[in-house]
């Protein structure tokens, strides 16, 4: 547990966690399989074999493995300049007056980037400095302040030292548990600094982050610079404290009184990793540089659903890296884990994969556009033997897998080229972005591009030279080329030697405005990315969460199984599992297994779901009276009474049988939350509206 | 008590605080019988309470302790200071080793009495010792019943040879009765003695050798304490911390022509003349600006709130949660339904009641200047969807703006998303909670009493200004005006 998580600190909390006791867990499952330390299981009703469980197991490690270091290089790379700037800020002694030197640290409005940046920071200071680490969780007043910077100081005193106490988390308030020194001095003296300087520290600043102070009360804030501000006259104390706001010098003006501005020598710095998502998007997908080793390698594609889900989430409901990073890690995951096709990645395919090669919807697709333009006899043989032979299939496939890769490399360049283009007419569309619309082929014929295009014949020198600069499209990767671009870049070398020659620009104009137009001429990036074969394979799309899926409109609507294991739709499933218990009780499974006939025809609804329907009809506040008449009435007592045991249950047992249930299922919708108790009267209040 | 000359000595070091010295000279002696056993010193922040005090006390050569009770957490540290100091301070105590347990020193007063009383027994100390409580009702607990208690101390226990010192800034305490104690207030000092004060040392220095050993740089720093007092006096007041800050921010860019040779220390008024902007700065008295560490520039102005980097769902939630908080719950159909007839109804209404009432009610104020009221999170989220549904760029404002792509079948198309523009919800899952935390920790949304933030009884409210929400509705693109109540 890091210094930020602390257990008992619920101010971030939006739900509950049960932990179970330790020997409670199940037993670890002892499946019949040799390799137990693979955590995938063998599909295709567990006849896949192990060999190819292992390879897709050890696929998935090997491309996540590459996918991570370079998220943790551009990670680590993205805030050096900052930290080099506080390693400076910490070296560097106070002037003559002596005042408390505190770094404000701006940062972003996301509090989970925010405390990335802090926890990166201590490992980059690692053992140079004392770094003490507070957060606006244990900042309620200036006593638990202190007592938790004492604390962590003298941690490096308990690690030497033999510690066999575990249980010294319970911080709470009392007076009681203030517990002595050995130099008896209450633990949250901070005279303990001078001791632990003089033993350990000589020569080592201590560093004090707080982490958040926008959520800290203004009078502990003010008390505790007050306090490290007294000792900072012998100590070398800096203090870092992170703000998320845009001002730093009118935060400083509300939140700080007088005497604190007075004893402080300020200054600001600034976090500069905002554009860490994209390009971590773009690093991971949409990169062309040529890794000499994994050059033969196939790169998965993200699908357009898969980009628009993650595109959309990223932008307006949760901008945190943390979170981003492991959306990606789990569509790779999930991948890997579900399509036992995955391994063709780097097999041939056998005789077991062909027929699941055949049943793709993909390959479907194509033999029916084969069908269709049928001419000759051997196109009807060619169909035959794709259907009868296997050796067909796994010619066909290497085909389709060499001709993906000719497809991703097309469209990457499509998308640097425009991306360049959208940045010199002031675009705003990220390349992530535009790599959506090209996949789903939504980019070519409209009118972005054609103002894009049409914007090339009115542009300057400077411009033009920037788009003729074509170092970010690559020709050949591998053992497939982009000839479309190889031309383009030809004809662009072409174009600047004449500039360079200082031809009249105009007439270049239009010939490097043909040459864009000769290039959007490709077959291959006038498709989308479902209309290649056996994209299936090729792709990531972080599956869907339902059996039948229909595509939304919307895009803020898509869904698919990543998305839904991640952010899970609590409310939705909670009412929709009410209104129909279906899904998860007498599934169509369920049924399907032998089940008694005689304990079929009285398979009842439990009474919580029978409550909610009359729940639903009923106004916002509701006669706890009326609600149980009519809960009552909507009961059919035939159905019921067997349940009861008995066959005959008279009008009176029925009435304590319907209010028992009614009082129970109350309870149970108060308890999700559903209903609240009305403080007077007989009524009960909902706690949930329709369709919110 | 001090001579005469001595006493002479010490008003010319410490100046303007004659009367002071003197009183001080009257109940604080080195002879214990005409030690005063408690004395308070009164006055205004910053104006010399503790220097002369302690140049005083100095200047007698009695021992004494300083400590300074604003540092102090609790009133349990305090007492362990006290005792600690003494122990330090008396000169014997190096060897004492306490019985009472240092822990439990300073639960009470009593134990702290106690460990006292022992010290001086074992170690025989019978010298006169003066405590000074400097800010002693600045401590960060309450300190009403010490003062009690430390009256008493020579009352209630064997100890004769130590005397108190408070400094306070405030009046009185009620607990204490003033005729018997000494009192001496210090008054503030006026303009001319400030002056005189800030011109009889110099503070700032040039930092180049060859001008600060020039006498005339000593001129240049009077002259320049002068203008300073003479700009700033209507604020400082006889503050001299404060007065002694500006003097400090604003020496080093005030003299850069004179370090950087251009005009000599005898040319104060050229000087002034070229910097005067630098005096008429608004940051030297809000002290707040600050520079940044890479480029030593000072902070532009910008509005404090930090939401342009929000996601737009968590714009919307403010959005959301302002128009929860400004708009009355009883209006929320008038505001947020398409329903034509309620709108009629309201107007009529509202209008009759204004010539019956005849007078301004709450409903007759903008409400951009009450203060928020709490909404249900429940309501919240209702607007939310409502607003989002209508307003958002990603459900109302189509791609088909951008591309070229004519669908064959529009009208359908057209029909299922009103269908699930109907349909939509924010609340869907479970991002929409976490940024409402994220939020509130962020200090834009607050909730009412220390509740539990899943509890059905927490009510939230709007913590953003109008400026703030007008910024937040234009980069949205939301027509905030359409609905909030007011006609």
């Amino acid at each position: 547990m890091t210094a930020w998580g602390d257990p008992t600190e619920n101010a971030q909390k939006t739900h509950y966690v049960i932990q179970p006791k330790r020997r409670r867990l199940l037993p670890k499952q002892s499946n019949g399989h040799a390799a137990h330390s693979i955590p995938f299981r063998a599909l295709d009703h567990g006849t896949e074999l192990d060999t190819l469980v292992q390879k897709r197991y050890s696929l998935y490690n090997t491309i996540w493995d590459r996918h991570r270091s370079k998220i943790h290089s551009i990670l680590n790379n993205s805030n050096t300049g900052l930290f080099k700037e506080l390693d400076k800020f910490v070296e560097t002694s106070p002037d003559q007056r002596r005042k408390l030197q505190i770094a404000f640290l701006q940062l972003s409005s996301n509090t989970a980037n925010n405390a990335r940046v802090m926890n990166e920071f201590n490992k980059y200071v690692g053992d140079k400095y004392k770094v003490v680490n507070i957060s606006s969780k244990i900042c309620g007043n200036i006593k638990s302040t202190m007592r938790e910077v004492v604390k962590q100081i003298r941690e490096d005193e308990f690690d030497s030292q033999e510690e066999d106490d575990d249980d010294d988390d319970d911080d709470d308030d009392d007076d009681d548990d203030e517990e002595q020194n050995e130099d008896s001095r209450v633990n949250y003296d901070l005279d303990f600094l001078f001791d632990w300087y003089l033993q350990n520290g000589k020569g080592r600043h201590i560093v004090i982050i707080l982490q958040d102070a926008t959520s800290v009360n203004n009078q502990v804030i003010n008390q505790f610079i007050k306090v490290i501000y007294s000792y900072s006259i012998d100590l070398p104390i800096r203090l870092i404290v992170g703000l998320s706001c845009n001002n730093i010098g009118s935060w400083i003006n509300g939140n700080f009184n007088n005497e604190s501005r007075l004893v402080m020598n300020g200054y600001k710095f600034e976090s500069d990793d905002k554009g860490v998502g994209p390009q971590i998007l773009e690093e991971l997908f949409l990169s062309q540089k040529v890794e000499p080793k994994l050059d033969s390698s196939m790169e998965l594609m993200p699908s357009p659903l898969l980009t628009s889900i993650i595109h959309t989430r990223f932008q307006s409901a949760n901008n945190s890296i943390d979170s981003l990073i492991s959306e990606i890690k789990l569509c790779y995951m999930i991948h890997f884990y579900n399509l036992s096709l995955s391994v063709l990645l780097e097999e041939e395919p056998t005789d077991r994969h062909v027929g699941s090669l055949r049943k793709l919807a993909s390959f479907k697709r194509y033999v029916e556009e084969k069908l269709f333009k049928i001419k000759t006899p051997e196109d009807r043989m060619e169909i035959s033997s794709l259907l009868s032979s296997n050796e067909a299939i796994q010619k066909l496939f290497q085909q389709a897998k060499r001709q993906f890769k000719q497809y991703r490399l097309a469209v990457l360049n499509l998308v640097h080229l425009l991306f360049r283009l959208q940045a010199i007419n002031g675009g705003v569309k990220s390349k992530f972005e535009l790599y959506k619309l090209a996949i789903s082929n939504k980019l070519i014929n409209s009118v972005i591009l054609n103002d894009l295009v049409k914007s090339i014949t009115t542009m300057n020198v400077d411009s033009i030279e920037e788009v003729l600069n074509t170092d970010d499209l690559v020709v050949c990767r591998g053992d497939v080329s982009d000839d479309k671009a190889e031309v383009l870049i030809g004809e662009f070398t072409g174009v600047k030697e004449e500039i360079a020659k200082s031809n009249s620009i105009k007439s270049l104009l239009v010939r490097v405005q043909d040459c864009v137009k000769e290039y959007l001429h490709n077959k291959l990036i006038n498709q989308s990315i479902e209309e290649q074969l056996f994209f299936e394979i090729f792709t990531i799309n972080g599956d869907s969460a339902k059996t039948k899926y229909e595509m939304p409109i919307f895009e803020e609507k898509y869904d698919n199984l990543m998305i839904n294991l991640i952010r899970p739709p609590l409310r939705g499933t909670l009412e929709a599992s009410l209104e129909d218990c279906k899904e998860y009780l007498r599934t169509d499974l369920e049924e399907l297994a032998s089940v008694p006939a005689s304990n079929q025809d009285v398979f009842v609804n439990p009474i919580i779901n029978q409550l909610f329907r009359v729940y639903k009809e009923a106004p916002v506040s509701i006669n706890i009276y009326d609600f149980y008449v009519a809960f009552k009435q909507s009961l059919r007592k035939s159905d019921l009474s067997n349940l009861a045991g008995s066959e005959e249950v008279s009008e009176d047992e029925w009435d304590k049988l319907t209010y028992s249930w009614f009082i129970q299922s109350c309870f149970e919708l108060m308890m999700i939350g559903l209903l609240k108790e009305k403080p007077k009267g007989d009524y009960l209040e909902k706690a949930l509206w329709k369709g919110v | 008590m001090l001579l005469e000359e001595r006493l002479q000595l010490l008003k010319k070091r410490i100046i303007c605080r004659d009367d002071e010295i003197d009183l001080l000279n009257c109940f604080i002696s080195n002879e214990a019988s005409i030690l005063a056993p408690t004395t308070v010193i009164h006055g205004y922040k910053s104006i010399g309470k503790s220097f002369t005090v302690e140049g005083y006390l100095k200047e007698l050569g009695v021992k004494h302790s300083i400590v300074k009770c604003d540092e102090c957490i609790t009133k349990k540290v305090l007492l362990q200071r006290c005792f600690k100091r003494i122990k330090l301070d008396s000169g014997v105590g190096s060897d004492y080793t306490n019985d009472v347990k240092f822990g439990t020193l300073g639960e009470n007063f009593p134990s702290f009495v106690n460990a006292l009383e022992s010290f001086t027994r074992q170690t025989n100390y019978s010298d006169h010792h003066v405590i000074v409580l400097d800010r002693f009702d600045q401590c960060m607990e309450p300190t009403q019943e010490l003062f009690a208690a430390f009256c008493r101390l020579q009352e209630q226990s064997n100890i004769r040879n130590i005397s108190i010192v408070f400094i306070i800034s405030t009046d009185d305490p009620k607990d204490i009765a003033t005729s018997s104690i000494p009192h001496i207030y210090f008054r503030n000092y006026t303009e001319p003695q400030v002056k005189e004060i800030l011109r009889s040392k110099q503070l700032c220095h040039f930092d180049v050798d060859s001008i600060d050993n020039n006498p005339a740089s000593f001129e240049f720093w009077k002259q320049y304490a002068t203008i300073i007092v003479d700009l700033y006096f209507s604020y400082t007041g006889s503050d001299m911390n404060l007065l002694i800050n500006i003097c400090e921010t604003v020496w080093p860019s005030f003299t850069q022509p004179i370090r950087q040779g251009k005009y000599k220390l005898g040319d104060f008024i050229k000087v002034y003349r070229e910097n005067s902007h630098l005096l008429h700065n608004e940051n030297i008295i809000n002290n707040s600006s600050i520079k940044s560490f890479k480029t030593m520039k000072e902070e532009e102005d910008l509005d404090n709130t930090n939401v342009q980097d929000l996601p737009t769902h968590s714009k919307y939630i403010l959005i959301a949660s302002y128009l929860a908080s400004f708009n009355l719950p009883k209006n929320d159909l008038h505001n947020f339904s398409k329903l034509r007839a309620i709108k009629n109804k309201k107007r009529a209404l509202s209008e009759k009641a204004k010539n019956k009432r005849g007078h301004l009610g709450k409903d007759d104020i903008d409400s951009r200047l009450l203060s928020p009221n709490f909404f249900d999170l429940e309501r919240m989220l209702a607007i939310l969807s409502i607003i989002y549904r209508t307003n958002s760029q990603s459900l109302n404002v189509t791609d088909d703006n951008h591309l070229l792509n004519l669908h064959d079948d529009m009208i359908k198309n057209e029909e299922i998303k009103e269908l699930e523009r109907s349909k939509f919800t924010l609340s869907r899952n479970t991002d929409l909670d976490s940024q409402i935390t994220t939020l509130f920790s962020l200090g834009l949304l607050s909730k009412s009493a220390n509740s539990d933030i899943l509890g059905a009884r927490v009510r939230w409210r709007c913590n953003i200004n109008w400026s703030t929400v007008e910024t937040l509705a234009k980069d949205t693109d939301f027509p905030l005006v359409e609905y909030l109540g007011d006609e």
